[in-house]
């Protein structure tokens, strides 16, 4: 038997490799790279009268005087930077906190991981009876603990920070069992020799949880950003972009100009600045694949 | 050590509140959901409905072809998890046991797919299924996104935990490398493999965007997309109506959610950089 693989040629294993990864590769490839690339070449064009007319860069200039491209651009920044911070810290708390035995805490764990499996149009559709600005039991709530009525998802200054608020009632556990995950690889020890060495609470969280956890903290800063961008349903569901323009992100944008408005070029050349953005963001992050690539190698 | 105990009593009073906070909206949409309108319309609201309105349910399932849309989502995620569930586990599988030429950096292309917002495709994936004629098909909902960098990369951080010797042990055997794959490998990824198959339907389940826009008919809907669009048949929203289907939506799945919850854990604790 040994003799017969031998024989067989030095590469006949990348050969294997190769076909068995073909078929996922290529429907990555068709349905995920593909499109992009499409999306970068229709953004060179305009929609008329059924046909595909090429315009050049017509399509960013428009975009570049464009004041609610720019809006939705500084709000897509201002819900990611408002979700990854309270995530991270919110999440971390909760697992801290819930990161022992016993029945409680396992409820509690239960109780904080069961949106996850709540569809997102389906919980927009909940939080907006919730939050409801005239009939909703979120404002009574606020009126019996004496704290004026809230507008919510219905106010030009409050609809930012209501979306970022249900989506963080949606994230919040999924986040919580990555950091107990992290949590739970550091040995009990190390908090116990700092303890004999006179630390306080607040030095064995910097010194000890936080350099231990890094792992886990970078991949919820990772998952964060990229749920960040994805926002659409939560708003197509309860603001549509709205009100005025405190709730238009980007790719809200996108969906409105493209599937609203029939301006496929423009809404492509969105995608495109969009896709540019981020892959600038990618290569930025490209060091920390790396980093996790090479200690693989080392196992 | 007394404030340590005091410390602990704040801490789980906050964690309790928290959970309250997270239990209010499910509660809330039970509770809308036997009301009649009028006590909808009623401040200040109620949290237990004074004449609980049983027939709701039924009222609210007829409004729109939701039998349909159940059995759409079904199609629709068992699609996904078989195309989907079958070439990310292969994928993975051979980007953790094979090193050649270009699996790296086709590793980190899979993966940097995933910082792709799913909005930046839509247009041209739907000129494309359009030219496809697949608009209006389980195909043209399933087929985006159906291999994604999340699932490669979710299956390829569990092949690498797979011993090597195994491998090894069958080629020596003889075994064809496909042969290796099924008849070695999935049967010891079971654990791996419902992990793969619960995050595929939860990220289906949650899905707003392809069957919105690849779909025109109600009948092709998906309840997310049924229920989303309530709003928009109706002359305004009729509340209970729309919360009596978000419960008969919602509690399956939060059973579900109990049982499984061990697998969806331990996938999250897969997916983590070590």
């Amino acid at each position: 038997m040994n003799f017969v693989i031998a024989k067989k040629p030095a590469n006949w294993k990348t050969k294997n490799a190769y076909i068995m990864i073909s078929p996922g590769m290529l429907l990555l490839f068709v349905f995920l790279v593909v499109p992009c690339i499409y999306a970068l070449y229709i953004s060179f064009t305009e929609f008329k009268s059924g046909a595909f007319v090429f315009v050049g860069l017509n399509n960013f200039k428009i975009l570049l005087k464009n004041k609610i491209f720019w809006v939705s651009l500084l709000n897509t920044f201002y819900y990611t930077i408002g979700v990854i911070i309270p995530s991270i810290v919110i999440s971390l708390f909760i697992a801290m906190g819930l990161n022992r035995k016993g029945g409680y805490a396992a409820t509690l764990r239960t109780i904080y991981f069961l949106p996850v499996a709540i569809s997102e149009a389906i919980a927009a559709v909940i939080w907006q009876s919730v939050l409801n600005p005239d009939v909703g039991i979120a404002n009574y709530i606020l009126q019996l603990l004496h704290f004026p009525k809230i507008g919510w998802y219905a106010d030009f200054n409050w609809a930012m920070p209501t979306l970022i608020m249900v989506s963080l009632w949606k994230n919040v556990g999924y986040y919580m069992i990555i950091f107990l995950a992290g949590l739970q690889t550091i040995p009990q020890e190390y908090y116990e020799a700092a303890s004999i060495d006179g630390a306080n609470w607040w030095q064995s969280f910097r010194n000890i949880t936080i350099p231990l956890l890094r792992p886990s903290l970078f991949f919820v800063y990772i998952t964060s950003i990229i749920f960040s961008f994805r926002i659409f349903t939560w708003i197509y569901v309860m603001t549509q972009g709205g009100p005025g323009y405190s709730t238009m992100v980007t790719v809200y944008y996108i969906y409105r100009e493209g599937f609203q408005r029939s301006h496929f070029g423009l809404a492509s050349a969105i995608s495109t600045i969009l896709l540019l953005i981020l892959l600038v963001l990618i290569i930025f992050q490209m060091r920390q694949f790396r980093l996790f690539k090479t200690e693989e190698e080392f196992r | 050590m007394r404030t340590r105990k005091i410390n602990l009593i704040i801490i789980y009073a906050l964690l309790t509140i928290g959970a309250v906070i997270i239990l209010i909206p499910l509660i809330w949409m039970v509770s809308t959901a036997l009301k009649t309108e009028a006590e909808i319309g009623a401040w200040p609201p109620t949290l237990i409905p004074r004449n609980p309105i049983w027939t709701n349910f039924a009222a609210g399932w007829k409004t729109q072809p939701f039998t349909r849309m159940l059995i759409n989502t079904f199609i629709y995620c068992i699609g996904a998890v078989i195309i989907g569930g079958f070439f990310m586990a292969l994928t993975g599988y051979v980007f953790a046991k094979f090193k050649f030429r270009g699996s790296n950096f086709m590793f980190i292309v899979a993966v940097a797919t995933m910082m792709i917002p799913t909005q930046v495709i839509i247009i041209p994936m739907f000129l494309m299924m359009k030219n496809l004629n697949l608009l209006n098909t389980f195909f043209g909902i399933i087929l985006p996104e159906v291999v994604n960098g999340f699932g490669i990369f979710l299956m390829r951080q569990f092949f690498l935990t797979v011993p090597d010797d195994i491998i090894e042990a069958a080629r020596l055997d003889g075994c064809s490398e496909i042969r290796i794959f099924f008849k070695i490998i999935l049967p010891v990824s079971r654990p791996a493999i419902t992990t793969l198959i619960i995050f595929i339907v939860l990220y289906r389940w949650n899905d707003l965007i392809w069957p919105l826009i690849n779909t025109t008919s109600n009948n092709m809907y998906t309840l997310p997309v049924g229920i989303a669009s309530f709003q928009g048949v109706q002359y305004g929203i009729v509340w209970n109506n729309l919360m009596a289907v978000s419960t008969l939506v919602v509690i399956p799945l939060i059973i579900l959610y109990l049982i499984f919850q061990k697998y969806l854990i331990r996938g999250i604790v897969l997916t983590q950089l070590k």
